[in-house]
This record gives structure tokens, C-alpha cells and sequence, in this order.
């Protein structure tokens, strides 16, 4: 692998998944926002609007697949990143692999999140 | 770097705000985590939420959103489209649109 140059050269498939999912991510996105900001307004977001949402299995489903496909999405930004900017090998596979097992990690948190035994409410 | 004719601020600013929404996300997920927790910790962050410190980073979440979609957008039809023929519509429509939309959306959030 030549890192003679400053650009990417993380491969084709990395850019083209990011256009995919970016797709993807166009429709998911404005139709979370729209959801919990337009719709609902955070205002009226409480503990058991939100469990309700996430017990529709295809409001959960669509949270989950949202999840991966943004954090997925992201991860391979910041790679590009690092890649223009990260010139010495050594730090570049540092860095890439600290980020990614970092992102990996918020995809553990926020799976958690969405697919969490709730408790019952309790008043 | 990529093959996108011109728009070097359109390219610099979806670096940025894709930067700024890796930042959100990590701390969405990590405020969001608190459903697991309980109701009580959830709404402690909710009530949070709807503070105007957090209404104004509201709208800003809007604007990076609106823009690294519309121009995500611009960048796939730059790629795989026949949309390399009109780049300078393209861009142009690009800050157009993000903004119409932006500022009717901002206007929503904020009243």
C-alpha cells in the first residue's frame, strides 16, 4: 500500500458504501428528525412516548437499521479523514483502529438503547 | 481527493458537519442510553433537552443535517448521475434548497 500520497487510498469499496448508505442515510435521517422534532416536537417527547414508539417492531427495526447505517456511515467519513490528514503508516493504523473500535463501542451503547428490555412504568 | 467539479466551501463544509454529526450522534446515543436506565434518568435528559441552550443547538443540528444531506445528495448525482453535465445548477440548487428549507424548518423548531 502506497502511502506516498496524502489522499485516500483506503480502496473502492469504502466510497462507494458511503454513497450508498448516504442514500440510505438521506431518507432515514429526515425521517427521524421529522419524527421526533416536527411531529412530535422534543417538547413532548417523554420515557413513554418513546418506549411506545420502540415497541412498533418496524419503528424498532428502523431505529436499529438507522443505527448501523449512520455509525457505519460516519466511521468511513472519519477514515477518509484520517487518511488526507495521517501521513506516517504507523499513527494512520493507530488512529483508524482506535476510532473504529471506539465507534464500535457507541454501536454497543446505542444498541442497547433500541433494543433494551424496558421497564414498566411505575407511578 | 474526490472528483467533485468545484464547490471547495460545499466540500469543506460537508467535512465539517459531517465531523459535527459524528459529535452528535456519539452524544445522542449516549443521552438516549438513559431509556435503559429508567423514566426518571430519560426524562431527566429530555427535560434537558428543552432548554434554549439546547433549542439553538436544535437548529443547528437542523442546518448541518439539512446541508450534508441536500449536498450528499449533489455528490451522488455528481458521481452516478448524469448530474456531472450541470454541476453549477447543482451546487447552486444545492444552497437553495438547504437554505428554503432550512429557514421554514428553524422557523418551525423555534415558535
Amino acid at each position: 500500500m502506497s502511502l506516498k500520497h496524502t489522499t485516500s487510498n483506503s480502496g473502492a469499496i469504502g466510497w462507494y458504501l458511503q454513497r450508498i448508505t448516504g442514500a440510505i442515510l438521506f431518507f432515514q435521517v429526515l425521517f427521524h428528525f421529522g419524527v421526533y422534532h416536527f411531529v412530535e416536537g422534543v417538547s413532548n417527547i417523554s420515557y413513554d412516548l418513546a418506549i411506545s414508539k420502540l415497541a412498533n417492531p418496524y419503528w424498532k427495526t428502523f431505529e436499529f437499521s438507522f443505527l448501523i447505517f449512520a455509525l457505519y456511515h460516519g466511521a468511513n467519513g472519519l477514515k477518509m479523514i484520517i487518511d488526507d490528514y495521517i501521513t506516517h503508516p504507523g499513527w494512520r493504523v493507530a488512529i483508524t483502529t482506535i476510532m473504529y473500535i471506539f465507534i464500535f463501542a457507541v454501536f454497543l451503547v446505542g444498541t442497547t438503547a433500541i433494543i433494551v428490555i424496558h421497564k414498566p412504568v411505575e407511578y | 481527493m474526490y472528483k467533485w467539479r468545484g464547490g471547495m466551501l460545499s466540500w469543506i463544509l460537508h467535512r465539517l458537519s459531517g465531523v459535527g454529526l459524528v459529535i452528535f450522534i456519539i452524544i445522542h446515543i449516549e443521552g438516549m442510553y438513559s431509556i435503559a436506565k429508567g423514566p426518571k434518568e430519560f426524562n431527566q435528559v429530555i427535560a434537558m433537552y428543552n432548554t434554549p441552550l439546547f433549542k439553538v443547538l436544535e437548529i443547528f443540528l437542523f442546518a448541518a443535517i439539512m446541508f450534508h444531506a441536500v449536498n450528499g445528495l449533489r455528490v451522488i448525482l455528481l458521481d452516478f448521475a448524469s448530474g456531472s453535465r450541470y454541476p453549477k445548477p447543482l451546487l447552486w440548487a444545492t444552497y437553495i434548497v438547504t437554505g428554503i428549507v432550512f429557514l421554514a424548518g428553524a422557523y418551525f423548531l423555534w415558535t
